[in-house]
């Protein structure tokens, strides 16, 4: 019977493992999240792109991290219950912006001519752009908050609202969201950037990195 | 904000029980990491805790033990007192975040990595000091009380410009985010509010907008010493996210919003960061911040009234030894001798000025502390929700869409680089906010009687900060014939606020001195814009930079940044210097460079015959209202000209696909990289540059240049070696005589559409040479 113990615990163990593995959700799946896309240099400086891992999400300190599993569903739902409960009004699925009020923009019927056109790649071009001066082991993260038209003096341009949050290997993060040119990938308008309080004064000095040539030979003349 | 619970058999959990006692010998304790001390999680002395309660630091580990020299070995058990907590099984507030109830929610957790808000078990919150349960505990207390302040403070907010459908005033609060059915109810927030009590941060506490998150760390030479351990901090923190509230209050929840400042060294990042240290104020009254965490292991502490001792003997309450604007704009308390550019210092002028209005206001309207601070809070939310309007209406009664950051269009760059908040915009609003509120004689709410506009002008004064002319009720509506009377500022008023021309900002008249310089130091520059995360419109300038050759000139294919040495030749300080490089009103519709009278411009440049063209007017509607600074010399047809870089590439023949931007041929060969297109010198010390200013005065080490300090531009590869482009600055100064208010419209501020062109600035040029 002695024999018998250590197998039947093993067996114990083993069953109750696979039970609860039934149950908590995969975090190295790279499927859970639709929305976010990660963007990393290889050693060759190739921009590579992935979907984000749950443990990048972790380091964002993305929140409500037990509902991602089921994300790609609810991160839809909350995007139209803040649509609907702020009553923005929507063209081709997108919610419209700007100077909304000239027309009923959101009678498809009515004209109105866009200045852009969708790129599918809208996304891996900007990821590439904000890859681009950063350091090899740096990992930029892009999640679709919202599909806009924005329109501006009677056009409609075609623009998406991300948030863009830089992983670093030093643990830092710093994110902040943006408006960007559907067709171009480019940075439309900033916001929501991380505010850092170093109180360590000696850091205070980490931001400046620039310094003046010891003899100016610019040629530049000033009037 | 939902939680998904798993369910597990009886005989699940006996296993897994049995596994992590097995697990709990085989990996390292994190409680006995170098971060964490006794970090059991194990209540203590919960025998004479009550249900719901908890034990707290109830202020700062300095002040509780009422020893500045506390050190940390010194047992923070003994310094801990009871309180109640939450009936809540977890640290989250009791708000909804959907419509329903108090709409603020917030919730403590340990870290970014933790899946929740800590919970308990027996409906108790009692732990030890050092552990990281007791860092969540403290934070959610202090949080607590801060929002329940704050929030009540925003519902008499409504109720002091609103009574039912009539108003007092014309406020900027608007009333589409306060419930119809119940008052205290507003539509704010999605998502939670978070604070992380024990992040892995060395020295620093983040808010992390997008994520609504704040990260409060440790101090690297002593990891049991939380920043979570110091009330304050969790209150300035906080303080951020209000001002985040305040600022987009009135704009859409999808779509562009704005920020309290660009991160590098300005004028609104620094009253956000003064603001923050106020609202630790607001909760705890006491007027001094971070004793613990910032000051007494790291000297980083800040001060809010004249009175501490940790300032200079020189500062007081009396009215001519305020700290003010911009003699202290560069002072650090800890170390006043060598000055400093840095937002969390120069933001100690606005939290003097509002603890000394607070005072002001329980000595002048019989006002309890508390009820005098709320009032200044009120005023502050007023002020912040007005300033971030990017719908451009500005208050509810406007009656035009062009009041505030010249129209929905363009708002987001007058609020950050065209009029951004600065000392001067910022304190004209919270005047107004002061007179519309207190000063009225219909309202009467300063003990039955008025705080009196020259009351609000002298304190005011006192802080130097008596810039303005009027009280700019209109603001500065471009339209028109819509703007009503502004009130104009007693000048008797002025006395300690100088105001200053600008024609004494020049280029460093000192011999030999230069007055630009170029930096294409590669890695400075990859590392600028990786710090900046700006975005170049060019594949042109590749990610390696191999094109900038670190000879201290403007090459072709290179991105550069120019440093301007200017010079303040007055007597006087110049604060919030500013550099402007965005496009702006200098060309005819054909891109044709505008030559202004003399009545608009000081540089009467260029000649009729040089390629000028005559303007009279300003205007920012359409697109040709907004031109690259910079044009190009052309020295075709045997004259020299200077014309726009859309017509230099039609003289070279040059296919648009080579442009920068394809799609911005008046951009084709040089332009100013949106985001680093502006530079601040915090200040310029009387017959001082700015170098001059913040050299250290012992070492007589000159300052490094941070990223605000610099403009960056990128240069096509295709621009021929040999030419010169002439980039046509503009620059101006927060105590600005003729910046901001324009004498041919009785002293009004100058129109949003003004600041489209050269008359609110001085206009300067640099003349640079592309050398191969």
């Amino acid at each position: 019977m002695k024999k018998f113990g250590p197998i039947l615990l093993s067996l114990i163990i083993a069953t109750s493992i696979a039970i609860s593995r039934k149950s908590i959700p995969n975090n190295n799946s790279t499927s859970i999240e639709s929305t976010w896309n990660t963007y990393t240099k290889n050693s060759n400086h190739e921009i590579i792109e992935y979907k984000t891992t749950s443990q990048e999400l972790d380091s964002a300190h993305v929140p409500e991290v037990q509902s991602r599993s089921i994300a790609s569903v609810s991160e839809r739902q909350k995007r139209e219950k803040i649509i609907n409960a702020n009553h923005f009004l929507q063209r081709e699925d997108r919610v419209l912006i700007g100077e909304i009020q000239k027309k009923d923009y959101q009678d498809e019927n009515v004209e109105l001519s866009m200045i852009n056109k969708i790129n599918p790649h809208w996304k891996e071009i900007l990821g590439q752009e904000m890859l681009r001066f950063q350091n090899v082991d740096a990992k930029v993260m892009i999640k679709e908050e919202f599909p806009i038209i924005q329109i501006q003096k009677g056009e409609g341009q075609y623009v998406e609202q991300v948030i863009i949050t830089y992983l670093y290997s030093d643990g830092k993060i710093e994110s902040f969201r943006a408006l960007i040119d559907s067709e171009s990938g480019k940075i439309l308008e900033t916001w929501d950037k991380t505010i850092r309080e170093n109180f360590n004064s000696s850091k205070h000095s980490e931001k400046a990195a620039l310094t003046l040539p010891s003899q100016n030979e610019s040629g530049i003349i000033t009037r | 904000m939902k939680t998904r619970v798993t369910y597990y058999s009886p005989f699940t959990l006996l296993i897994l029980a049995a596994l992590m006692s097995v697990q709990s010998s085989c990996v390292p304790n994190l409680a006995q990491s170098v971060r964490t001390r006794t970090s059991t999680g194990i209540n203590t002395g919960s025998v004479n805790v009550g249900l719901y309660q908890g034990r707290v630091l109830a202020d700062n580990p300095i002040i509780l033990s009422n020893n500045t020299q506390i050190n940390e070995a010194y047992d923070l058990n003994k310094l801990l007192s009871t309180t109640t907590i939450t009936s809540n099984s977890f640290l989250k507030g009791n708000g909804s975040c959907n419509g329903n109830g108090v709409e603020y929610c917030f919730e403590v957790r340990e870290n970014k990595q933790a899946p929740s808000p800590l919970q308990t078990s027996t409906g108790k919150w009692s732990y030890n000091a050092y552990s990281p349960e007791f860092l969540q505990v403290n934070t959610f207390y202090h949080l607590n009380k801060e929002m329940d302040l704050f929030f009540a403070n925003l519902t008499r907010s409504y109720e002091r410009a609103y009574l039912g459908t009539a108003h007092f005033y014309d406020s900027a609060l608007p009333r589409s985010v306060q419930s119809n059915l119940d008052p205290n109810q507003f539509s704010l927030l999605t998502s939670p509010f978070i604070i992380n009590a024990n992040c892995d941060e060395a020295d620093a506490a983040y808010f992390d907008h997008t994520t609504q998150s704040v990260c409060l760390g440790y101090f690297t030479g002593l990891p049991s010493v939380k920043w979570a351990q110091d009330s304050t901090v969790i209150y300035h923190e906080t303080g951020h996210f209000y001002q985040k509230l305040l600022l987009n209050l009135r704009n859409s929840i999808i779509g562009t919003k704005v920020d309290m400042g660009t991160l590098a060294y300005d004028e609104a990042g620094a009253i956000g960061e003064g603001l923050s240290d106020y609202y630790s104020y607001y909760v705890n009254g006491r007027t001094h911040f971070a004793e613990w965490a910032a000051g007494r292991f790291l000297q980083s502490s800040r001060p809010m009234s004249e009175r501490d001792a940790l300032h200079v003997p020189s500062l007081s309450t009396d009215p001519d030894q305020r700290l003010s604007y911009p003699q202290y704009i560069d002072y650090n308390p800890n170390d006043p001798t060598v000055p400093v550019e840095d937002v969390h210092y120069s933001g100690m002028v606005i939290s003097h000025y509002l603890v000394a209005l607070t005072e002001d206001l329980v000595d002048k309207c019989a006002f309890s502390k508390r009820d005098a601070s709320d009032y200044v809070v009120h005023l502050i939310s007023e002020t912040l929700a007005e300033h971030g309007d990017l719908t451009s209406k500005g208050t509810e009664f406007s009656a035009t869409n062009t009041k505030i950051n010249l129209n929905a269009t363009y708002s987001a760059d007058w609020f950050k680089v065209v009029n951004p908040i600065t000392y001067r915009s910022f304190m004209q609003t919270m005047a107004k906010n002061l007179k519309n509120n207190l000063a009225s004689p219909l309202l009467n709410r300063c003990n039955g009687g008025v705080y009196s506009t020259d009351q609000i002008e002298s304190l005011i004064d006192q802080y130097g900060l008596l810039l303005f002319r009027t009280y700019n009720e209109n603001r500065n509506d471009s339209v028109p014939g819509t703007a009503t009377a502004n009130t104009l500022v007693n000048s008797i008023n002025r006395k300690k606020s100088v105001l200053v021309s600008k024609n004494l900002l020049t280029f460093d008249p000192a011999t030999n001195a230069s007055s630009a310089y170029i930096i294409d130091n590669r890695d400075q520059i990859r590392n600028t814009i990786a710090a900046g995360h700006f975005q170049l419109s060019s594949t042109q300038n590749r990610t390696d930079l191999d094109f900038n050759n670190n000879n201290g000139r403007m090459s072709p294919g290179e991105v550069v940044a120019v440093a301007i040495n200017l010079y303040n030749n007055s007597n006087t300080p110049m604060g919030g210097v500013q550099i402007l490089a965005n496009d702006w009103n200098h060309a005819d519709a054909t891109g044709k460079p505008c030559r202004f009278p003399t009545t608009m411009s000081n540089d009467q440049w260029p000649l009729i015959s040089e390629g000028g063209v005559p303007c009279t007017t300003t205007a920012a509607s359409t697109a040709t209202d907004f031109a690259p600074v910079c044009f190009m010399q052309s020295n075709s047809n045997n004259a020299t000209t200077w014309v726009s870089q859309q017509e230099f590439k039609t003289n070279m023949a040059l296919d648009k696909s080579f442009c920068l931007d394809p799609n911005k041929p008046n951009e084709c060969y040089i332009r100013a990289v949106k985001g680093a297109d502006q530079s601040v010198y915090s200040k310029l010390n009387s017959k001082s540059t700015w170098g001059q200013t913040l050299a250290n005065p012992t070492t007589g080490a000159a300052p490094v240049l941070g990223g605000g300090n610099i403009i960056l531009f990128e240069v096509s590869k295709q621009i021929p070696p040999g030419t010169i482009v002439d980039c046509r600055l503009r620059v101006r100064f927060t105590n600005c005589e003729d910046c901001y208010h324009d004498p041919d419209r009785s002293n009004y501020d100058f129109t949003d559409t003004d600041y489209n062109g050269p008359k609110p600035f001085k206009v300067i040029h640099l003349q640079i040479p592309i050398i191969d």
